[in-house]
């Protein structure tokens, strides 16, 4: 089975979400939702989709899940008090119709929907809102990712039945963006009640489709709910077009590439760079969106030699080729990045490094690191050799190895090494590497805080084991600042600080690639995951 | 007989407590702490990781583990998932049949062709058939199931489109795996029933059964193949074991939902229990079926249990 798993399964492996967030493998979302395939079995009547999905879930609670692929299925079953959509800054209106924060960021009053039912027949209210947030909190929910997306919860106020008032015990302006979470989506509170521990297996929302069955291993199967007429205009108003939707789980890339050539599934997000190309060339669309967050790259050790010196961490910066990276591995799919953050994120700004290995290798020389007989630079005897440690089977492998070669021409070494994870976590935040690999997926900036705050470094995501008192002060004070604009103002200032310090080397930017055949109107959320409620076939 | 079983069943203990020592160790050999995957990303301070683990018991000593683990098993309690939450031998029993439904099919496969070439050529050794019987099971043996299977979808499934890709669904969506996983086994069965057969076949017994007249269908079934068959049933005990390792690989490659695909997920999410319960419950079929080969070897062939009651 290791044949398997060093396979280079590809980029969009999710593997366990974080924060209301993913360290995982591509599941981006972005613009362009542009897939508009011929029209199958006509709209409307009797129209069915298989989607594969390349994990088995290990709960359909939104709440409970810590898996990516998850939200594919609960953004079909359940709604979110807000919707955002991918590369698309604005807020929505949701099951919560209007909100007002408090001028200190800790009080979120959110005026409801009203006349909006669980598919079991419960009314939505301010009551189901708190058993909601209750639910995430309660230690026997286990919340691997939603816990994270809400917050430092303290409780929420019914105030009437359309008003509810969540309470923070400190200023959560990320919440504003969060709301829009698949796992902050609303679970009928009688359900909760009903089915306790065994929830995950029974969701209940007030979303497009109804949960009917889930067979362990092999798929989850929704229906159209005929009553649903309070999803965002964006997604088409009234029920959903599809009248079923069958994920199908497929870990195997080539099993969703066989799959989709025969048909068996009609959308697939993992196939390997070089089969989406190929299906494309037969006539598949795609249908893709690029994903707040954090870029794929490397965390630059800026605490152990020779990357604590900035000139070196600047050098590597502008010694790779990411364009051509991109072009060798991933056929052109994914655009280079060029920031702490993905493009598409609040708060992003261009750290404008262009690729330039001569500038570099000046950079180098005034910094004394000179060029020995053998091409290879040192200083003082000390060699320009970097540690990269590589997690096994993330989808780096690849891109490690020409960013080898690259930092070779101007004078750098790097040795590669590869260790499992997440056993890499505690040799990352030890920090026995240069160069460590990363990913995030996130709807708020905030999460910047969980990468790079000093209280990081020895248990946390800061493998970059940058620490920098007066950036986190700014951070958590952009957490706290209401307005919007001056929020991301903000957030542009924290980017612009941690760009400079180039403590990270941005690759690509995370996108979510479904191959559909015959498949239209498919949308995306801000971190990629698709929303169904518009589809036909 | 009886006494001869009993025997084979007594040795089969020490072996599973072997094969649960082993995985135990195995697994906590691996870097990686299970209670800071459980909650990675929840930016967990040390104490929370502390407390984890000490719900799960990871900050016992090893053998207070094992301990523990044992007492549970022998009560047939294979613990939690840590993904899940939910118990390993539901998860495990859910999965069961779909392996053993692709293991049967490819034992099937494996049986009925097995049985034809091998019998065809051991029969008429360097005639056409097999000649051809040898090649086909050359290349059997030689090519991975796993390449086997993405060959047959692609010819069968995305070229012809006479069969499912995926291997659930319709009545012939398990033609596919089981092929794929059954083709090399019946490699093995011909080769090995071939030599067998011309072997017996040139044994003095048979020479003179043949001069008497007997008929060659009832030479070969009463005679010949009883004689031949007992290195056969033995490969097809030991091959249960290759049977579960392919089965990890098709039942990914076609997205069936059993043990094999549950084994590589759960070790990709390191979770201890599953990885445990199923290697466990994999050796324990494993130890069984062999068990049974031992038995029928007993019934097809008395020196066997004479051997061994005596």
């Amino acid at each position: 089975m290791s044949t398997f798993r060093l396979r280079r399964r590809e980029l969009r492996r999710p593997v366990l979400m974080t924060v209301g967030t993913v360290l995982a493998l591509a599941l981006a979302g972005g613009c362009s939702a542009t897939s508009s395939g011929p029209v199958g079995t006509g709209g409307g009547g009797g129209s069915q989709l298989t989607v594969a999905l390349f994990q088995n879930p290990d709960s359909l609670d939104p709440a409970a899940t810590g898996l990516v692929s998850v939200s594919q299925i609960d953004a079909a079953i359940f709604d979110t008090l807000t919707y955002k959509f991918a590369g698309d800054d604005k807020i929505y209106p949701g099951l919560a119709t209007s909100y007002e924060i408090s001028p200190d960021g800790t009080t979120y009053t959110l005026h409801l929907r009203t006349g909006v039912k669980f598919q079991d027949g419960t009314p939505f209210n301010a009551q189901a809102v708190k058993a909601n947030f209750d639910h995430i909190v309660d230690p026997a929910t286990k919340s691997k990712s939603a816990i994270g997306a809400l917050g430092p919860y303290k409780e929420t106020q019914v105030v009437d039945d359309s008003t509810a008032k969540v309470v923070f015990k400190e200023p959560n302006l990320a919440f504003e963006n969060e709301m829009s979470q698949v796992t902050l989506g609303m679970s009928s509170p009688t359900a909760l009640q009903k089915y306790g521990a065994d929830y995950g297996n029974h969701p209940v929302g007030t979303g497009p489709f109804t949960f009917e069955s889930f067979t362990n291993g092999q798929q989850v199967r929704v229906t159209r709910n005929p009553d649903y007429a309070w999803g965002p205009d964006k997604l088409g108003s009234g029920p959903a077009k599809l009248d079923a939707i069958t994920f199908r789980i497929l870990s195997d890339p080539s099993a969703q590439r066989n799959a989709l050539n025969t048909n068996e599934v009609q959308v697939a997000g993992n196939l390997t760079p070089q089969d989406v190309a190929t299906a494309v060339g037969a006539g598949a669309k795609t249908a893709t969106a690029t994903s707040s967050g954090m870029p794929y790259g490397y965390l630059i050790n800026v605490d152990k030699a020779p990357t604590n010196d900035l000139a070196v961490r600047q050098a590597i910066q502008l010694a790779v080729d990411k364009k051509s990276i991109l072009d060798t591995l991933f056929e052109g799919q994914f655009d280079p990045a060029a920031s702490v953050l993905t493009a598409s994120t609040p708060g992003f700004v261009a750290d404008g490094v262009t690729y330039d290995p001569d500038k570099a290798g000046q950079m180098l020389d005034q910094a004394g690191w000179t060029k020995g007989p053998d091409g290879m630079r040192s200083k003082g005897g000390t060699p320009l050799t970097l540690d990269l440690i590589n997690i096994t089977g993330f989808g780096f492998d690849d891109i490690s190895t020409l960013l080898q070669a690259q930092l070779k021409k101007v004078g750098i070494a790097v040795t590669i090494t590869d260790q499992g994870f997440p056993a890499v976590a505690t040799t990352y935040n030890q920090g026995t590497q240069n160069l460590a690999n990363w990913f995030y997926y996130d709807v708020d900036p905030f999460t910047l805080n969980t990468v790079f705050a000093c209280n990081q470094v020895q248990s946390g995501f800061n493998w970059s084991h940058y620490c920098n008192a007066d950036l986190d002060a700014k951070i958590i004070a952009a957490n706290a600042t209401v307005d919007r604009d001056q929020r991301t103002k903000a957030y542009q200032d924290i980017v612009t600080t941690l760009n400079q310090a180039a403590a990270f080397l941005p690759i690509y930017d995370t996108k979510t690639v479904l191959v559909t055949k015959g498949v239209s109107g498919i949308q995306f959320g801000p971190t990629g995951q698709p929303y169904f409620t518009s589809a036909t076939r | 007989m009886l006494a001869y079983a009993l025997r084979r069943i007594v040795v089969s203990v020490p072996l599973l407590v072997g094969v649960s020592l082993l995985v135990f160790l195995i697994l906590r050999l691996i870097p990686g702490d299970p209670a800071q995957i459980l909650l990675f990303g929840a930016n967990p301070t040390p104490d929370m990781v502390a407390e984890l683990r000490h719900q799960l018991g990871l900050d016992q000593s090893a053998p207070a583990q094992y301990w523990l683990y044992a007492q549970r098993l022998v009560r047939g309690d294979l613990g939690y998932s840590y993904v899940t939450n939910s118990p390993v031998m539901s998860e495990i029993a859910a999965r069961l049949p779909y392996t053993i439904e692709l293991a049967l099919a490819a034992l099937g496969v494996a049986l009925v062709l097995g049985f034809v070439t091998g019998i065809l050529a051991g029969m008429w050794p360097g005639s056409v058939i097999d000649r051809i019987a040898t090649v086909v099971s050359v290349l059997g043996l030689a090519v991975p199931y796993f390449w086997l299977a993405q060959l047959l979808v692609l010819i069968f499934a995305v070229r012809l489109g006479w069969l499912p890709a995926l291997g659930l669904g319709g009545p012939t969506a398990i033609v596919l795996p089981a092929l794929s996983l059954g083709l090399g086994f019946a490699a093995i069965i011909t080769r090995l029933l071939r030599s067998s057969l011309i072997e017996v076949y040139q044994q003095p017994y048979l020479l003179v059964a043949r001069a008497k007249g007997m008929a060659p269908s009832r030479l070969l079934v009463r005679h010949a193949l009883r004689n031949a068959v007992g290195s056969v049933v033995t490969v097809i005990g030991l091959q249960i074991g290759n049977l579960f390792a392919g089965a990890v690989a098709i039942e990914i490659i076609f997205g069936r939902p059993g043990l094999g695909q549950y084994l590589v997920s759960s070790i990709q999410q390191k979770d201890i229990p599953a990885i445990q319960g199923v290697v466990l419950f994999v050796a324990v079929v494993y130890i069984g079926v062999n068990l049974l080969v031992d038995l029928a070897h007993g019934v097809l062939d008395p020196r066997v249990r004479l051997g061994w009651s005596r």
